[in-house]
């Protein structure tokens, strides 16, 4: 009697012992696997809402692509100055707040009307790459972004402008802050999450940052030689489209993150620009 | 036995009792996250998948752009016709197997050269009563049409860019007829190898421009083919009017099968020139 029950007692522990091990291990593997799905339900979240972004910063840049468009198609029967070209010029500034300035110049590059910064009438910007492909093909085009003497970051969209008989007379050009672009769209998408973006152009300049310190340095200069993580991921974006990669950087001095990043692309005309959307992990 | 050997008996069947339950609990809680995984795994793979396709054919479409847009500029010195302009047309079209014909039209909208040799026979016809051209000699702008379906041929999108003399005067346009279907099927399908997803595409009318199913390219997914499935007339609605989504929808598995399955399906947009087209990319559940 008592050897049996012995017996039973050892099979008993031996089975509460299996059953505890092999709790132990689901135990882990759950864990692990809440952490994966975690990890996943982050980078779904981040590639919902990079497209997302990459659709909103697009159609933002078509509307200025438009406005540029509908005011060269409106110049024509105006010309490239005049009261009625100037108040053309006004109502499209005032249609879009993105706008820095608007100028227009004739078939030789000479600027002839400009608001409101008037002080560039009379400039020659024959030697602008940007004008002299409008004047060429005579076709809409976009500008990479450059320091623009009113002080902010700029991006160029110009458009043909024609006279009433159909023939080409010079162009528009709309500058647009493409950072106050961003900002005012991308943060909403984010809302509820602990994601950020950041956009570069495609030789590393920053156009867009949440630290609106970093906007206009270059990624891939000295400012950012202290993080080759970061310097090398940039290298990637220039030459991919779209990708995901890790990288480390200090947003302060003490303060390293280790951040995993999508990007994408977006533009117009054959300009590119990354847009990146980040977490820290 | 005294009773109080018994205790320990008591207690490890209770114990195991409870670490059994417990085991089972937390196996069916595996099984959860672990089904929970895949279908994270799968939809991260779409979204990414979809990203790759969104950029991959864009890039095709701006190649095509910037090809016929230097074919435009070199047209301002050669004219709208002769032996170095039919020669750089076919040249043009070499370099990009999607693309089906072109022509050069003046500002009229008569046209001037077709090539290849089979489209000779439109020289001289008057095309300024079709949209695509109409618009072009209106705006003088570059244009992408949707799928048009010609009267010979198969169906294709028109992308005009106009023509300049050394004036500045506009002549006219240079306008490529190349085969989205072809540019997609070149594109999509290398990207999901392995993969258990599909694609297709739909142009802002329902018009399904692209499917791997090639038997549903042509179908309106907005008309009476979804009729009998208004999950995938519904989200059809979303995918016109929403630029990127996530939505899920029965229809059959293709249509010769004729099995109605349940599928998932992630969109994004692509286009050029102000026209858009919807990308899908699509996992059977």
């Amino acid at each position: 009697m008592q050897m049996r029950f012995n017996w039973l007692t050892a099979v008993l522990a031996v089975a509460l012992l299996t059953s505890v091990t092999a709790s132990g291990l689901l135990l882990s593997s759950n864990s692990q696997l809440s952490s994966d799905n975690s990890a996943s339900a982050t980078r779904l979240q981040m590639n919902s809402i990079l497209s997302q972004g990459q659709l909103v910063a697009q159609a933002e840049i078509k509307k200025l692509d438009a406005l540029a468009a509908n005011l060269g198609m409106d110049l024509g029967p105006h010309g490239l100055n005049g009261t009625a070209t100037r108040a053309l010029m006004n109502a499209t500034m005032a249609a879009n707040a993105n706008i820095i300035s608007i100028l227009t110049y004739n078939t030789s590059g000479i600027v002839i009307a400009a608001e409101p910064y008037t002080n560039v009438e009379g400039r020659n910007l024959s030697g602008d790459v940007i004008v002299q492909k409008l004047l060429i093909t005579k076709m809409p085009v976009m500008s990479n972004v450059f320091k623009t003497v009113e002080g902010p970051m700029g991006a160029v969209l110009a458009a043909p402008v024609f006279d009433t008989t159909g023939r080409f007379i010079g162009g528009v050009s709309i500058v647009f802050n493409p950072n106050r672009m961003m900002e005012s769209k991308l943060p909403q998408l984010l809302n509820g999450t602990s994601l950020t973006f950041w956009s570069m152009q495609n030789d590393g300049l920053l156009l867009y940052d949440e630290d609106p310190t970093q906007v206009g340095k270059n990624l891939l200069g000295p400012d950012y030689a202290a993080f080759p993580s970061l310097q090398a991921l940039a290298w990637r974006m220039v030459n991919e489209s779209s990708g995901y990669g890790i990288y480390n950087f200090a947003p302060t001095a003490q303060n390293v993150v280790n951040t995993e990043c999508y990007w994408t692309n977006t533009g117009a005309h054959g300009v590119s620009w990354r847009l990146v959307i980040v977490h820290r992990l | 036995m005294p009773p109080r050997a018994k205790w320990p008996l008591a207690l490890l069947t209770v114990a195991l009792l409870i670490s059994v339950t417990a085991s089972g609990v937390l196996l069916s809680s595996n099984a959860q996250l672990q089904s929970e995984r895949n279908a994270a795994s799968t939809r991260l793979q779409m979204t990414t998948a979809l990203g790759e396709g969104q950029m991959a054919v864009q890039d095709q479409i701006s190649r095509l752009n910037e090809l016929v847009t230097g074919l435009s500029v070199n047209c301002t010195q050669l004219g709208l016709n002769g032996t170095a302009l039919r020669a750089q047309i076919n040249a043009t079209m070499a370099a990009d197997g999607c693309i089906l014909s072109m022509i050069t039209f003046d500002a009229r909208g008569i046209v001037i050269a077709a090539e290849p040799a089979s489209n000779h026979f439109m020289e001289g016809i008057d095309l300024s009563y079709s949209d695509n051209i109409a618009r072009s000699l209106a705006t003088k702008r570059p244009f992408m049409s949707d799928v048009l379906q010609p009267l010979h041929g198969p169906p294709g999108v028109a992308l005009d860019i106009p023509v300049f003399d050394t004036a500045g005067v506009f002549q006219g346009g240079v306008s490529a007829f190349y085969s989205i279907s072809a540019l997609m099927n070149g594109t999509l399908p290398t990207l999901s190898v392995g993969m258990p997803f599909t694609w297709w595409s739909m142009q802002l009318n329902g018009t399904e421009i692209y499917d791997t199913d090639p038997a549903q390219i042509g179908q309106n997914n907005l008309g009476p083919a979804t009729d009998p499935f208004p999950q995938a007339k519904a989200l059809s609605w979303r995918v016109v009017n929403e630029s990127y989504g996530y939505g899920s929808y029965s229809f059959f598995v293709n249509l010769d099968a004729q099995q109605v399955v349940t599928k998932e399906c992630y969109w994004s947009t692509v286009g050029l020139h102000g026209t858009q087209w919807r990308l899908t990319i699509v996992h059977r559940l």
